[in-house]
């Protein structure tokens, strides 16, 4: 069997932050080599720097962070200075010798700096070039500032994960991985048309596009009865009981659904309460759903007295649906992640030791692997500008002295 | 991705969507429905909220542009059917509990065996080993199970409702999540197929999937000691804040994007302090600069903050609803809505594709199809079965 699925493809990077990252760092686990590129003139600062939430203007710090060493395991790194013309050049020789090109600056900064995908098909005419926003490539709001909070809100999916009668949700970074997952699907996508035809082409993708696609079952209301969905909480339309009740522990709690007849049976059955069956508020779904307020009251009492754990194993045992919801804390302790052997150890040169997530599905044939820690800024300038491009020594001096490898 | 043949037998959310990526791409998707059909023509939205399972907002969103056919796995002869449909397939997508196909021979061991090249791919919440493997869960679980729900509603949802639970995203978005990851999975085993010429098993767990996406959240326990919760996700500044007619998104992330703001509410004494110039002194300051802010919100409709806000560089978005989702300018410049006109339940106006792509669009042009539609198509033309054969299979319960 093969040793890696992306053997042979070369990924360059332009990306920062996470989505651009995460994207690469997929191909880069699935075996290609993906070089970043990036200077000191506009680090990488919001994952480089340390201690910041999602911006900062404080100094640029070169060495990476544990956020920053996540999202860019098992890639090179190289300086260039884009605003540079032998920056521009570099970049261009380096597009020649590369599959992918990953960028997610500002719609348009690309092409004003001569590395739009026409510039970039005539350096490479089969390139396959990706580029994250939050809006799109074009439109009225192409230009528009937005973070993941903010495209998250944009997208619908904000409004609609709240309680019933709250307000909406700041949504976090999880959608802009889920951004970089869905433009790693388009770059796979495009390479096997590649395979296949010969051609390359341009990926545009907007990140409340994506996430507005998750929720297209729910905005199928709108065309079948003109009508808008609303925010429902844990609750589902339909079953009852469906949420999350509150365990022993302090800010503890555990996921319950039940949909089936059988599942309420046995449910009343490991609470130890079939007076619950005789019950007529609760003797059917239909009843089940309607009164889920008073159900609710009665899980919860019987959940309080048990760990999230404990309630997960016990209804499990019972072949009802229950996992806790679970903290970072629990899933750093969960018996079976360890034994799927999720979290793994690498070794940053300035971090030490961290552990970092593998990767997130297995192709047993040709399994997916990290092979290092994040780069260091520009580490691999002489492999890549030497060994790569074929330049010598002093020429890579001279231009560093330029401040295009910078 | 015309050459690709997925084989997709999988129900509700997770491995359909995955299908649907596929098959929106270009491959030539087969949908295998049970007779009775994927349980997800049961769930809503239904014109007129009238159950049909031809009207299934829910199926007619994660199936389009794929072929239809209904097979039962539990005969003998609708397993000899599955075992040549897979013959023909390069990616086979399943999602039954562990252990299902190879109860009926049709695992991958088995499989491979007749159809080396074939990628078979398994979705399931824990994956196809380890202690929870045979543990049942429900989108609402799976979702909990993977550490976001934990986190959420974090900032002004939390100060409002910390006694309340966490939280899950809307709707099924974990499953949506966990399908994504499937479709990456896949063609990377295709990539790999194309080196070696041989297919292989891969096993997508959808907790997996789900943890590795709050990657960083969940590594900080290990590497600081830290574990975030709802209660630890505020911004120092900024936040969601309440407007006449909802909520909009306020990240102020730097001191150019402060004196935006400023501007934005009309240069207002409390806001021209000093000490606010500088992130330091602004985040000392939160609670007081966020309470101001809050009374400035109410007074404003969304829109106008919005447009005002990006108008002056700032991270400003307003929360939309669903209808103002499709209502959106930006989205109808970008073509992003597309109208897939469906048989039973009529001009269906659905998102088109998470991305543009030049040279091949992923954009749904056909329907999904109504149960069993393309039997004849499939076992007929494709397997070579008889119109006889095809009424003797239907009788006998196998189709």
């Amino acid at each position: 069997m093969t040793a890696t699925p992306l053997g042979g493809t070369r990924v360059l990077d332009f990306s920062w932050v996470l989505a651009g990252p995460y994207c690469s760092m997929l191909l880069a686990m699935a075996g290609a080599d993906v070089i970043r590129v990036e200077t000191l003139q506009r680090a990488d600062f919001i994952s480089r720097q340390p201690g910041t939430a999602e911006g900062t203007n404080g100094p640029l710090n070169p060495n990476s962070t544990p956020r920053f060493n996540t999202i860019n395991l098992s890639k090179r790194s190289v300086q260039l200075d884009l605003h540079t013309k032998d920056g521009i050049q570099l970049a261009k020789e380096l597009v020649r010798l590369s599959d992918v090109v990953v960028e997610n600056y500002r719609p348009g900064t690309f092409a004003r700096l001569g590395l739009g995908y026409q510039d970039l098909k005539k350096v490479r005419p089969d390139i396959v070039m990706v580029s994250i926003s939050g809006m799109g490539q074009e439109g009225p709001e192409s230009q528009y500032a937005a973070y993941a909070a903010n495209f998250g809100a944009l997208s619908g999916m904000g409004y609609l994960t709240s309680y019933s009668d709250g307000i909406p949700t700041e949504m976090r970074g999880v959608l802009d991985l889920l951004t970089g997952t869905t433009a790693c699907f388009a770059v796979l996508a495009a390479l096997h048309h590649r395979s296949v035809t010969g051609e390359g082409q341009y990926l545009d993708l907007a990140a409340r596009e994506v996430i507005s696609c998750c929720l297209g079952d729910l905005f199928l209301d709108l065309p079948l009865n003109d009508r808008s969905p609303k925010p429902a909480g844990n609750s589902h339309p339909s079953v009852a009981p469906h949420g999350v009740y509150p365990c022993k522990e302090v800010d503890s709690w555990v996921s319950i659904a039940v949909y089936a007849d059988e599942e309420w049976s046995a449910l009343c059955a490991a609470m130890g309460r079939p007076d619950l069956l005789e019950d007529p508020r609760f003797r059917d779904q239909l009843n089940r759903w309607r009164h889920q307020g008073a159900l609710e009251q009665q899980i919860s009492a019987w959940t309080r007295t048990y760990s999230d754990i404990e309630v997960m194993r016990l209804l499990q045992q019972a072949g009802v649906a229950a996992m806790p919801s679970f903290s970072s804390k629990g899933l750093s302790e969960d018996l079976h992640l360890q034994q799927r052997q999720i979290f793994q150890r690498v070794q940053h040169p300035e971090l030490g030791s961290l552990v970092v997530l593998g990767p997130p599905f297995r192709l047993v044939g040709s399994p997916l692997r990290i092979a290092s820690a994040a780069p260091l800024l520009g580490e691999h300038n002489a492999e890549v500008f030497g060994d790569l491009l074929g330049l010598s020594q002093e020429e890579v001096r001279r231009l560093g002295d330029n401040g295009v490898i910078n | 991705m015309k050459d690709l043949k997925v084989l997709e037998v999988c129900s509700w959310y997770a491995g359909p969507y995955c299908g649907k990526l596929l098959a929106d791409m270009g491959a030539d998707v087969v949908k295998v429905e049970p007779p009775s059909g994927d349980p997800a023509r049961r769930a809503g939205p239904f014109p007129k909220d009238v159950p049909h399972p031809e009207r299934s907002g829910t199926f007619l969103y994660l199936n389009t542009n794929k072929l239809g056919i209904t097979l039962s796995l539990q005969t003998t002869t609708g397993q000899k059917l599955f075992r040549e449909l897979a013959q023909q397939a390069d990616v086979l997508l399943e999602d039954f509990p562990p252990g299902t196909l190879e109860g009926w021979g049709l695992g991958y061991e088995a499989l491979s065996q007749i159809a080396r090249r074939l990628v078979f791919i398994s979705i399931t919440p824990f994956g196809q080993d380890g202690p929870y493997r045979d543990f049942k869960a429900y989108p609402l679980n799976t979702f909990h199970s993977g550490g976001e729900g934990y986190t959420i509603p974090g900032s002004l949802g939390w100060l409002l409702y910390s006694e309340r639970s966490p939280l899950k995203a809307a709707g099924a978005a974990g499953e949506y999540y966990a399908g994504t990851m499937g479709a990456v999975a896949t063609l990377m085993a295709i990539a790999a197929r194309r080196q070696s010429g041989m297919g292989q098993r891969v096993d997508v767990s959808k907790q997996e999937a789900l943890i590795n996406l709050s990657r960083i959240e969940i590594e900080k326990y290990f590497n600081q000691g830290l574990i975030e919760s709802r209660a630890t996700r505020s911004f120092p500044i900024g936040g969601s804040f309440q407007c006449k007619d909802g909520f909009v998104q306020i990240n102020i992330n730097s001191d150019a994007m402060w004196r935006g703001l400023v501007d934005l509410m009309g240069n207002p004494q409390w806001a021209c302090k000093e000490e606010y110039a500088v992130r330091e002194g602004r985040n000392a300051a939160g609670e007081l600069i966020n309470a101001e802010l809050a009374q400035w919100a109410l007074s404003c409709s969304k829109h106008e903050i919005y447009y005002g806000g990006q108008a002056r560089g700032l991270a400003i978005t307003p929360y939309l609803t669903p209808e103002e989702v499709y209502a959106s300018p930006q989205l109808a410049s970008r073509s992003y809505f597309v109208q897939v006109q469906h048989p039973e339940a009529g001009a269906l106006r659905m998102p088109a594709a998470p991305y543009r792509l030049s040279a091949s669009p992923g954009l749904p042009r056909n329907p999904a199809p109504l149960l069993g539609q393309h039997n004849q198509l499939v076992f007929g033309e494709r397997l070579g079965y008889s119109a006889e054969d095809l009424v003797r299979l239907r009788s006998a319960g196998v189709i």
